[in-house]
């Protein structure tokens, strides 16, 4: 049979209070509200984290991105990168057509779209 | 001796049955872990509307605490006069870390002005807040129950249930001998059992195995059960389990279990920093919540609790200057704040997606952590806006008033956001403790007008919004039987013919029919197929006229193809699921799916939206909603269904109104319905850019005789208008009906106006 104990119950310990935070200064900082400027911040994450190789952490910021503004585009390129980059041709090419969709009229985005196409349709044959 | 060999094998053997049983489930209740779920994470962005008091709900559901001063914790906040000071948590889920920062939020006219960081002042674009908890998988009532180590348990709470329940507990082996008796002397005066003289340990046995009668024979199972307990396990752990274990009160339709979630509930203190009245308050609780609890009657309640104190102090484990202290304090009580099961019908839905991945015992054992799309803003706006619309509908139509709470007026909300298939709130019904039907899972229900715009759909290969349609009464012929469609409203019950735009503004169910049989009902059907609908859409006349099924997840689910561009997203609930160490096991992401072509989609929002600025559901207007809607209503016949599907180019909203047993509701989608979604929407303005649908490539503009539909450019027009079309579908052809231009005329008019002062 186990030990019978009453041991720690006969000792009191006072609580160790938690070390004060000494907070900087507050900044005024001009407020400029916009939603597409929010998105753009989280395609700017969701680029870094491609460029870190994580896919699906990319996926999840640019998910974000997609509630914030769908009309950018860009977030879709980059949902078709990090897609491309889980080798999951179906779900690059879908938001390649998404891409194109919105970003297809500007020259130098409809460059890297179709250059982005190409890679998916390589990679699909 | 033979018999007494026998009666001590059977002995051994029903005590070696009894002894697997228990370790089996004692040991996996020792280390079983409820799985918790969580909301989404919440952003905020400068220029969101998002107004100072619904933020600062927020932050206290988050479980931040309000004080006066500068936040220098983390979960501190301090709101001021335009701007909330909040010292975040540490926030990690799969993908995402972020240590505990000071952030300031400015606030102007509803709206985030601005957002900074107070340590370093940098200015945020993005903030994102953590996930809140919405409830547990502790077992099919999903109880609360915050699980807490003996560690974490202050002294004085131990020794607080010890001398309410069992002040012998570290002396004896299972069961008391002394309190045995004294239970038997005063059962035995009163002739029947009054008084239990239960350990913590017979008490565990109890509650984990036996069920609650109170016979001779449990009794004595509770006692050999107890004995093996004991033999078993060490004190601290047995201990462990009860204090996470016992029931301490109910609060609406939550059991609140263990001593972690009563200091919550009774104190809104974590178990580590309750007092030692408040101990003894909650170790009072124990014996009978019903009747102890300071909910019930704080005197009662107060009684109790200085009877434990003075147990405590007869045992020499308070001092007198401590007995006497806490025998001064009031019972000080957090406040009632009842608590409902959040989000039930979510949680309900989202067991059963859950149900491919894990079992619902490994969900009530593994300790997961089930990261969801849920908003609770928008859940908490969707139930509110829902109970208040069918009270508001009741009042104004006092015949649909049940007294019978299973047979009330129901409604059923789910809003999504459809470029996402994020599933931001789902209320399946008005009042999930009368009823855990899910009427937006489960529910087959007729959709009525709110089918329209598919019929529509299917005829935009060949017809154009400009394209004319009958609207003259007709007979068809259905299995035999001759059906003659009639229109709702009296304007347009008149002319001969009507636009397709405006037949499915006005909802037009002649033209509609017409549109429908012109089109074809097998092209129809097939246009269909690629929306999944789980009911069958058999090519009847009456298709036309949403006479069929529909489960409303899947209507609200098609709706979203027309506000994302032509593609699917496909409703998401869940997005990550990690284990108790929080690694990744499970992880769904943006599943898209292209439909139909975002021109089509597009051309039928912009119809959609004439049904907001001038048809049927015009009375939204009066909400002033910021920017533009898109929506359609739905009745169907005999007014057994009201519906209204609704989405800004951010988000899409169903509602639907009705009786279970399809009693008639008596208004149209537009009467009870559509109120219902306008109140949701104006409650969440964070999700409203006010920004207007993107008009794809592949879709042009062109002026057109609102009269014949054709090309109004040198005709004489009198009401020409605007119209898009599908690029490959624009009319070539002028107008029939009005007479070409005069230059020479047109200019003298032009000099008459000049003089006339005419613009």
């Amino acid at each position: 049979m186990p030990q019978t104990k009453a041991s720690v119950y006969d000792k009191q310990t006072p609580p160790a209070p938690l070390p004060a935070r000494k907070p900087s200064p507050p900044l005024t900082v001009k407020p400029d509200g916009a939603q597409a400027l929010a998105a753009e911040a989280l395609v700017d994450q969701g680029r870094q984290l491609l460029a870190q190789g994580a896919p699906d952490a990319a996926i999840r910021v640019l998910e974000r991105s997609v509630a914030l503004d769908s009309n950018s585009g860009q977030n879709y390129y980059y949902l078709a990168e990090a897609w491309l980059m889980k080798q999951n041709v179906h779900q690059a090419r879908e938001f390649n057509r998404l891409a194109n969709l919105h970003l297809g009229r500007d020259p130098e985005w409809k460059t890297r779209i179709d250059r982005q196409n190409d890679r998916i349709s390589s990679l699909g044959h | 001796m033979i018999l007494l060999v026998l009666v001590s094998a059977a002995a051994t053997l029903y005590g070696w049955y009894l002894s697997g049983r228990i370790e089996k489930r004692f040991s996996a209740r020792l280390w079983r872990m409820p799985s918790t779920v969580y909301s989404d994470t919440t952003l905020l962005y400068p220029g969101q509307g998002f107004d100072q008091k619904n933020l600062a709900e927020k932050l206290k559901s988050l479980g931040y605490r309000m004080i006066a001063g500068r936040p220098n914790n983390q979960g501190e906040m301090r709101m001021t006069k335009g701007s909330i000071e909040v010292y975040l948590n540490d926030f990690k889920i799969p993908s995402q870390h972020r240590p505990g920062i000071p952030v300031r939020l400015r606030f102007d006219r509803g709206r985030i002005k601005s957002i900074e960081r107070t340590d370093t002042g940098d200015r945020l674009p993005i903030l994102e807040l953590e996930p809140e908890e919405i409830g547990q998988f502790y077992g099919p009532e999903r109880e609360r129950r915050q699980l807490v180590s003996i560690r974490q348990v202050p002294t004085n709470l131990v020794r607080a249930a010890l001398a309410a329940e069992d002040s012998r507990f570290f002396g004896h082996h299972g069961f008391d001998p002394v309190g045995i008796l004294r239970a038997f002397y005063v059962n035995l005066r009163a002739g029947r059992i009054r008084q239990g003289g239960s350990t913590i340990t017979q008490q565990l046995a109890k509650n984990f195995f036996l069920t609650p009668d109170r016979t001779i024979a449990r009794k004595l199972n509770e006692l050999i059960m107890s004995v093996i307990i004991e033999l078993k396990y060490q004190k601290e752990e047995i201990l462990e389990i009860y204090l996470n274990d016992i029931y301490l009160g109910q609060s609406g339709t939550v059991a609140i279990n263990g001593v972690g979630e009563a200091c919550l509930f009774y104190f809104a203190k974590p178990v580590k920093d309750i007092s030692l009245a408040e101990a003894a308050t909650i170790a009072g609780i124990i014996r009978a919540p019903g009747r102890y609890s300071p909910y019930i009657d704080k005197e009662r309640c107060r009684q109790r609790r200085d009877a434990v104190l003075k147990a405590m102090a007869a045992k020499n484990w308070i001092s007198d200057s401590e007995l006497q202290s806490a025998l001064a304090r009031p019972i000080e009580t957090v406040g009632e704040n009842v608590m409902v099961k959040k989000a039930p019908y979510f949680m309900d839905y989202l067991s059963h997606q859950l149900e491919a991945l894990y079992s619902p015992d490994d969900l009530t054992r593994l300790g997961l952590a089930i990261y969801t799309t849920l908003d609770t803003r928008v859940q908490d706006a969707a139930e509110k806006a829902l109970y208040r619309g069918l009270t508001r509908l009741e009042k104004s139509i006092a015949t649909l008033k049940r007294a019978d709470p299973t047979q009330k007026l129901q409604g059923a909300v789910i809003v999504i956001q459809p470029k996402t298939g994020f599933i931001l709130a789902m209320v399946g019904g008005r009042d999930y403790a009368a009823s855990q039907y899910n009427r937006i899972t489960q529910s087959r229900r007729q959709p009525g007008s709110a089918f329209k715009p598919f019929i529509y759909l299917a005829a935009l290969d060949q017809l154009t919004p400009a394209s004319r349609l009958s609207n003259e009464s007709r007979t068809y012929m259905i299995d035999g039987k001759p059906w003659t469609p009639g229109n709702a409203e009296q304007e347009v019950k008149t002319n001969t013919s009507v636009s397709m735009r405006t037949a499915l503004a006005a909802s037009n169910n002649r033209a509609t029919v017409d549109l429908a049989m012109k089109t074809g009902l097998e092209q129809v059907v097939e246009t269909m197929v690629p929306f999944q609908f789980s009911t069958p859409i058999k090519p009847y006349p009456s298709l036309a006229l949403g006479a069929f099924e529909v489960v409303p997840l899947e209507l609200a689910r098609a709706y979203c193809v027309f506000a994302g561009d032509g593609v699917l997203s496909h409703p998401l609930s869940i997005k990550d699921v990690t284990d108790d160490h929080g690694r990744l096991l499970s992880q769904a992401h943006l599943n898209i799916e292209r439909l139909i072509s975002p021109a089509k989609a597009y051309i039928i929002t912009d119809m959609l939206k004439s049904v907001v600025s001038e048809g049927t559901a015009r009375a939204l207007s009066g909400w002033n909603l910021p920017g533009p809607v898109a929506g359609k209503t739905g009745t169907t016949n005999n007014f057994r269904d009201a519906w209204f599907v609704g989405y800004t180019s951010d988000i899409l909203a169903l509602v639907w109104v009705g009786f279970d047993n399809g009693d008639p509701v008596k208004a149209s989608g537009a009467k009870a319905a559509l109120p219902i979604w306008a109140e949701l929407m104006k409650a969440i303005p964070q999700y409203i850019s006010g920004a207007d649908f993107k008009m794809p490539a592949g879709v042009v503009t062109r002026t057109v005789c609102s009269e014949s539909g054709l090309l109004a450019a040198g005709r004489t027009c009198p009401v020409p208008m605007e119209e898009i079309f599908i690029e490959n579908l624009v009319p070539d052809q002028p107008c029939p009906l009005h007479p070409a231009r005069n230059p020479i005329k047109d200019l003298i008019d032009d000099i008459k106006d000049l003089f006339d002062g005419s613009p």
